[in-house]
């Protein structure tokens, strides 16, 4: 990497090479039975230069040819694409603990057996449908060094997997998460909770459309917090179309809601000491207690903003992809939601008539900078005076993030998934608009 | 190259293996806005091998060609497990060995095409629409993608395919006190970069589209029916239905087989659907799949009755039906899995004007905005449309998503127009992302749809 790094200043002003290497194993099984198992070895490096104020990328697999690297990245200047930032030089760094070495000795044999481990576990208590079970275990080593002397690197692992329940004659159902950062049962108290959830849920049920209380579970909160991150984006504020571009200070949720970015949380694997840029990570608060606080931003951002680095500059998407083909862009990737003061079960209480998502479809559709949604329950469960009646068929819940979450009645008080890969609460919004088959 | 990997599969102790290596070259240039964020062209490569050993069937992906004996032992590893444990027993469905070679047809290359008139063209499409006075930003990303596929298993295949895919695709974003309205836009293809060109109607009007979006109102939630656009039927039927015609999908669920064998009446008479990757010039073109196996046309449904399904060698072995050559991956990144190609309603009879008159009063949903299937529920979004009242187009709605189920929701399809439109960008998620993953249909009226609303 440093001659790489040598290569690129001898005909660039300044240069940041990015290289992650990634090992993964994977099992699923159906019905008890393993079906699939498929190992991946990955590797890559991204290349950015900035000469005379303008950058230029390029990035490759295999890193044999270091020169042609430099041209593409030569190349891309072409394009006169501004770069006004500059790179990050040696920070103080936190010290995370995110490698655990017993993830290397995972081979199929291992992974196999803890896999029927958890279906074992799942026959004792007689699931009457289909069940699903994946686990994989894998880990990653980041290192970024770049021309203000940088030289930052850091290993994760990560052990996890989920168990879906099919609902009888389907291929829908409900799933229990976990992840570790090293090999590990899942938690087996919440897998049998998820059953609870699942055997009550079985019973299809029709409801009337109308406005009523919904209940959103973790695994579909991300609806939400894309359309609240899409509008907290630096890239949002500098094309001036964000619905938070001036209102900075004020209070534009429920006083229930407190959102940040924490990269240190150990609690959940991906904890990051430094971001894709090399800058040193830190919590970030982006809405407390309701009220908007800052964009985030990455580096490139940060400088047309005129603010200060947030540290969230990471590389990907969503929808997968190479993860050196993408340059770094503003993302909340350790998002967390301050807890509540209430219980799983005194949330449902509360619910007179109302509606729990547990999944949901078509998060992506919708006017997501706007704030709007508008969803498919998979599934959504119907709740009558706090007792839940069965899943509800062809349901739809729609709205504006932002108003939505005005409207809060109780966040959970922890995780519901104390093994999950967020570590989200519940939440409980009222007067949210559900469409169904029934007028 | 094919005698490398021969080489490199040669002494593999199993029953069946195969080898790809592929190399990705891809250019991207995108704006947000009127700045330019990104210009540049980079090359990737990988291998991906895959054992079948004593009925045991792992695969392995590696980056670096020194990593594929690793992959293999690995695979094999797991192949071993996968028997010992008294794990699925796979078998491969015959396949005829092919040697081949696949050249590019294209209607102008783009790889011949300097950065810098790539860049202009997509800087005079972006300024078009920056120039429309309620436009406050715009997302534009031209994406070009050239794959040169090597393809050798133990059976005598050795095949190389290239393939190119270049579009533009991403949004308009029109604002109003503080309203939002976005358009997306999207052109490209399969065959060449000529494709591209003098296309500046094409996004004014999509510009025009989402100024008027401000002036729409939310569509009210309820039950309505509806008629889809070519280019909305075509995400409702790879959503509602083409999911569910690719075997891995139902092959180890029982009940689902039972409700989805050949032969099974689970659409109206109205609904013939058909799988067809082959024509060329066509987004979804590829001659052999990543397991070296021709594509074919497959008639999935005919007049509602269920008549084919799409296959890997192994699901075609292990529910007894025919190759299709649907067995396709990412890049080389990924083992390859079954997914749809190139899929439509064919057209049926009746003109636009037939549909509205038979509509009466419902909605009219125009251009897709996403989808997503679990199971057999789905969702999909439309990017505008309008109320229709007495077989009259009435006012613009936004907001729109629909839901449905696969079992209820083909039965519901009234009425097929005469007219086609196949799209020019794909973009399907299942595990690994399809580029190539085309869809369309005629107009076609469904009764009785879930829409949310605000």
């Amino acid at each position: 990497m440093k001659e790489l790094l040598e290569k690129a200043l001898e005909v660039a002003d300044q240069a940041e090479v990015f290289h992650l290497a990634e090992e993964s194993i994977s099992a699923s099984l159906r019905n008890g039975r393993l079906k699939e198992m498929g190992t991946s070895i990955q590797s890559g490096y991204s290349l950015r230069i900035v000469k005379d104020g303008m950058l230029g990328t390029a990035y490759t697999k295999n890193l044999l040819d270091r020169e042609e690297l430099v041209r593409n990245a030569m190349a891309s200047l072409k394009g006169r694409v501004e770069a006004s930032f500059t790179f990050p030089g040696p920070d103080e760094m936190a010290e995370l603990d995110t490698y655990d070495d017993s993830v290397s000795g995972v081979g199929p044999g291992e992974l196999q057996e803890r896999a029927s481990g958890i279906v074992d576990f799942i026959d004792g208590l007689n699931v009457e449908g289909e069940v699903s079970v994946g686990v994989g275990s894998g880990s990653d080593s980041i290192r970024i060094v770049n021309s203000s002397g940088l030289d930052v690197s850091q290993a994760s692992s990560e052990y996890g997997g989920a168990a879906m329940l099919h609902y009888p004659g389907t291929e829908t159902g409900i799933y229990a998460s976990f992840q570790w950062p090293a090999p590990s049962d899942p938690d087996w108290g919440y897998l049998e909770r998820q059953v609870e959830l699942y055997r009550a849920t079985i019973p299809q049920v029709d409801i009337p459309t109308g406005r009523m209380k919904v209940l959103f579970m973790p695994s579909s909160l991300y609806a939400l917090t894309w359309r609240l991150g899409a509008g907290a984006s630096g890239k949002s504020f500098h094309t001036e179309t964000s619905p938070l571009l001036g209102r900075a200070g004020d209070r534009v949720l429920s006083e229930k809601i407190s959102i940040y970015n924490d990269p240190h949380d150990m609690s959940v694997t991906g904890a990051r000491a430094f971001d894709d840029e090399g800058v040193a990570t830190r919590r970030l608060s982006v809405f407390d207690k309701g009220v908007f606080l800052t964009p985030y931003v990455n580096l490139d951002y940060a400088r047309k903003l005129e603010m200060e680095p947030t540290a969230t500059g990471y590389r990907g998407s969503m929808w997968g992809g190479e993860t050196v083909a993408y340059q770094p862009a503003p993302s909340l990737r350790h998002l967390r939601f301050a807890y509540g003061d209430s219980g799983f079960d005194e949330m449902l209480a509360m619910m007179d008539r109302g509606v729990v998502v547990f999944g949901l479809l078509g998060a992506h559709s919708g006017n997501i900078l706007n704030g709007d949604l508008s969803v498919g329950l998979n599934p959504g469960f119907f709740v009558e005076d706090g007792e839940i009646k069965g899943r509800v068929r062809d349901g739809m819940v729609a709205g504006n993030a932002y108003e939505m979450l005005q409207k809060v009645e109780a966040v959970q008080d922890g995780p519901y998934n104390p093994a999950g890969g967020s570590r989200h609460p519940c939440i409980l919004l009222d007067d949210v608009s559900v469409s169904t088959r029934e007028s | 190259m094919r005698k490398e990997l021969r080489s490199l599969i040669a002494d593999v102790p199993a029953d069946f293996a195969d080898i790809r290596y592929e190399v990705k070259r891809e250019t991207e240039i995108s704006f947000a806005g009127k700045d330019l964020k990104e210009v540049g062209a980079s090359t990737t490569d990988g291998f991906v091998v895959r054992v079948l050993k004593d009925g045991g069937f792992a695969t392995a992906t590696v980056t670096s060609r020194q990593d594929v004996p690793r992959g293999l032992k690995l695979a094999l590893e797991a192949a071993e497990v996968i028997v010992r444990s008294g794990g699925k027993e796979t078998e491969l469905a015959d396949a005829p060995a092919v040697e081949d070679t696949v050249p590019l047809e294209l209607d102008g290359d783009p790889r011949e095409v300097s950065m810098e008139d790539k860049i202009s063209l997509v800087r005079s499409y972006n300024d078009l629409m920056l120039e429309r006075p309620e436009i406050a930003t715009t997302n534009l990303r031209y994406r070009e993608i050239y794959r040169d596929k090597y393809y050798v298993n133990s059976q005598g295949s050795a095949i190389n395919e290239e393939l190119l895919t270049s579009g533009l695709g991403g949004e308009a974003i029109a604002q109003r006190s503080g309203l939002l309205q976005n358009i997306r836009i999207a052109v490209g293809g399969s065959d060449g970069y000529n494709r591209l060109l003098d296309r500046d109607e094409m996004f004014v009007e999509r510009a025009r589209l989402a100024e008027s979006l401000l002036d729409a109102q939310p569509v009210k939630g309820g039950r309505y029916n509806v008629i889809l656009s070519p280019l909305l039927t075509g995400v409702f039927t790879h959503e509602a239905f083409g999911h569910f015609s690719e075997a891995d999908l139902v092959e180890d669920n029982d009940s689902l087989r039972e409700k989805m064998s050949l032969g099974a009446k689970l659409g109206s008479d109205q609904v013939t659907i058909v799988a067809d990757s082959t024509p060329k010039g066509q987004l979804g073109y590829y001659k052999y799949d990543d397991e070296g196996v021709r594509v074919r046309p497959v008639t999935l449904m005919e007049d509602g009755v269920l008549k084919g399904r799409l296959h890997s060698r192994r699901t075609a072995a292990a529910m007894g039906e025919p190759i299709t050559g649907h067995c396709v991956a990412e890049d080389h990144r990924f083992a390859p899995i079954v997914r749809m190609g190139t899929i439509y309603v064919a057209p049926g009879e009746k003109t636009f004007e037939d549909l509205l008159s038979e509509l009466g009063d419902g909605l009219y949903l125009v251009d897709g905005k996403g989808g997503q299937t679990s199971g057999e529920n789905f969702t999909f979004g439309a990017q505008y449309g309008f109320i229709v009242e007495g077989g009259e187009l009435g006012p613009m709605i936004r907001d729109i998503n629909i839901m449905g189920n696969l079992f209820t929701t083909l039965k519901s399809i009234a009425a097929a127009g005469d007219d086609l439109q196949l799209s020019e960008r794909g973009g399907c998620g299942k595990g690994q992302m399809n580029i190539k993953s085309a869809l369309g249909g005629p107009h076609v009226l469904i009764t009785d749809m879930v829409v949310g609303g605000v």
